[in-house]
């Protein structure tokens, strides 16, 4: 009965008796970096929310910590990202509740945001998220990726939506292993910026997380300072064509 | 009380003709013989602690969990038939994770407790169902700060602030109820709860026993966990120094 009336609420009935699912985003949010550096994993995000071309929401927290080890952060249908938090929070709770000292750490729980992801992508009702996965467990620092259609990897620098054609060529270019945290923490701004220039649902307020074995810090949301004053952008319609 | 119920005590659906119903009677003997367990609400949370007995020599110490985590807030331990128990935690974890992705909170521990003892309570309602055989003392910290509830194998829930049961229970109680509850905090009640199992452990009748111990207060943050390791061997430390002066005398 209950999965009668969960079907009723996703999808639509057409006229012949059949039904189809739909599914679209409505909030979301932009690119997620993430990187290793010396002591464990970076990760930043800016904290808005759009709604199709209207910067709705500008105050949305798109990292969250999930249970001692892991760092998630998320871009895409930011409903879609707050499911799979409360997904995580169950699970680390069972963990927890065994009390034998140990822990999820993050392998195991990319493992998991696979399988899920996954299983949706198969039932034709994805979560419509690009999640990065960073963390530090017993001096192993990891960091992964998931799309939404379930394709997952680890790599020493990641970077979701729009970061993945901007962000990434920097990285490329400029990560390399050991990085001091102040390294990175430029390295990530200079990637933010980019970001923030070139993506039209960026917005200059950003958090920056990190994650060492020693625990989990987020940052308070700050701007990076932007130029605008090019030469070019003095007078725009100096040179433009128009018909009268 | 003698109980012997000849042809009244072959169900849990029929009573006898002095209203009882003896298989749930039956049940709690289950619950009777098992190692003691102790709860007490001291005045900043909860402590359980569990008396083991070790059937065999060749266990791992620290196997064989008889306290169990339900929620991040709440544990219950359990006293009488192993299986059963697990079977009513599974089941309390079940409901605690129900409750907070409806409601969005920690279930309340007065909720839980009903929750658990309507489902103890079910099972002696049908012929083709026998009651649990355990006892449950159910310790949490919620907004109304800490409780302490007991189970028993009828689906019986009463709120306490020390509990006992299993074999040592009368002396266990006894002992509880000399101390001041109220003005002791948990730190001071783990040492108390540990001196209480030892003294009651009948050295003659059983023979090994492990002690497990877990609390839900502020210093734990309002999390459900084992006493620390150090704080667990200097209760058990002082609770073997107690028991000499005991003997000394």
């Amino acid at each position: 009965m209950e999965l009668q009336t969960l079907a009723m609420k996703d999808a639509t009935i057409v006229d012949d008796g059949t039904t189809e699912r739909t599914s679209y985003p409505y909030v979301t949010g932009t690119s997620v970096i993430g990187m290793k550096y010396k002591e464990g994993v970076i990760m930043a995000a800016d904290t808005g929310g759009s709604y199709g071309s209207t910067l709705r929401y500008k105050s949305v927290e798109r990292i969250k910590p999930i249970g001692k080890h892991s760092l998630l952060g998320a871009s895409g249908e930011i409903s879609d990202f707050q499911e799979i938090l409360r997904y995580l929070d169950e699970l680390i709770l069972y963990d927890n509740m065994w009390d034998d000292g140990n822990s999820l750490g993050p392998k195991e729980v990319h493992n998991y945001l696979t399988r899920v992801m996954y299983n949706r992508r198969n039932k034709f009702d994805p979560l419509w998220n690009s999640l990065v996965l960073g963390g530090v467990k017993n001096g192993q620092k990891y960091l992964g990726m998931v799309s939404m259609n379930g394709t997952h990897f680890e790599d020493n620098h990641v970077a979701t939506g729009f970061g993945n054609h901007l962000a990434r060529p920097i990285l490329r270019a400029e990560w390399h292993e050991d990085l001091s945290f102040e390294e990175a923490v430029k390295l990530m701004e200079k990637c933010l910026l980019v970001l923030l220039y070139r993506d039209r649902s960026a917005i200059n307020k950003f958090q920056v997380a990190k994650i060492t074995e020693e625990g989990v810090t987020i940052s308070q949301p700050y701007a990076l300072k932007t130029y605008w004053g090019f030469s070019a952008f003095q007078n725009p319609s100096k040179g433009a064509v128009g018909s009268w | 009380m003698s109980s012997i119920g000849t042809g009244y005590d072959l169900s849990v659906t029929t009573f006898s003709p002095d209203g009882r119903v003896f298989q749930i009677e039956y049940a709690a003997k289950a619950v009777d013989n098992s190692g003691t367990v102790i709860g007490i609400k001291c005045k900043d949370g909860i402590v359980l602690g569990v008396e083991k007995l070790i059937s065999s020599k060749m266990m791992l110490p620290g196997s064989n969990r008889r306290i169990h985590a339900v929620h991040r807030h709440s544990g219950m331990a359990v006293a009488g038939l192993a299986a059963d128990g697990r079977q009513i935690v599974a089941r309390a974890k079940s409901e605690a994770a129900s409750y907070e992705r409806v409601y969005g909170e920690a279930i309340p521990v007065k909720e839980l407790a009903d929750r658990v003892a309507s489902y103890v309570h079910l099972c002696t309602l049908y012929w083709w169902l026998r009651p649990f055989g355990c006892g449950i003392i159910l310790g949490g910290y919620d907004r109304e700060g800490p409780q302490l509830y007991m189970i028993e194998p009828s689906g019986i829930s009463y709120r306490y602030f020390g509990a006992a049961i299993g074999k040592g229970r009368q002396a266990a109680k006894t002992e509880i109820e000399k101390l001041k509850l109220s003005e002791m905090t948990c730190r001071e009640g783990v040492i108390e709860v540990a001196k209480i199992i030892y003294a009651v452990h009948d050295e003659a009748k059983d023979k090994a026993f492990e002690l497990e111990m877990s609390w839900v207060c502020d210093e734990s943050n309002c999390q459900h966990q084992k006493v620390p390791d150090d704080l667990l061997e200097q209760a058990k430390a002082a609770a073997k120094a107690a028991l000499e002066e005991m003997d000394a005398d």
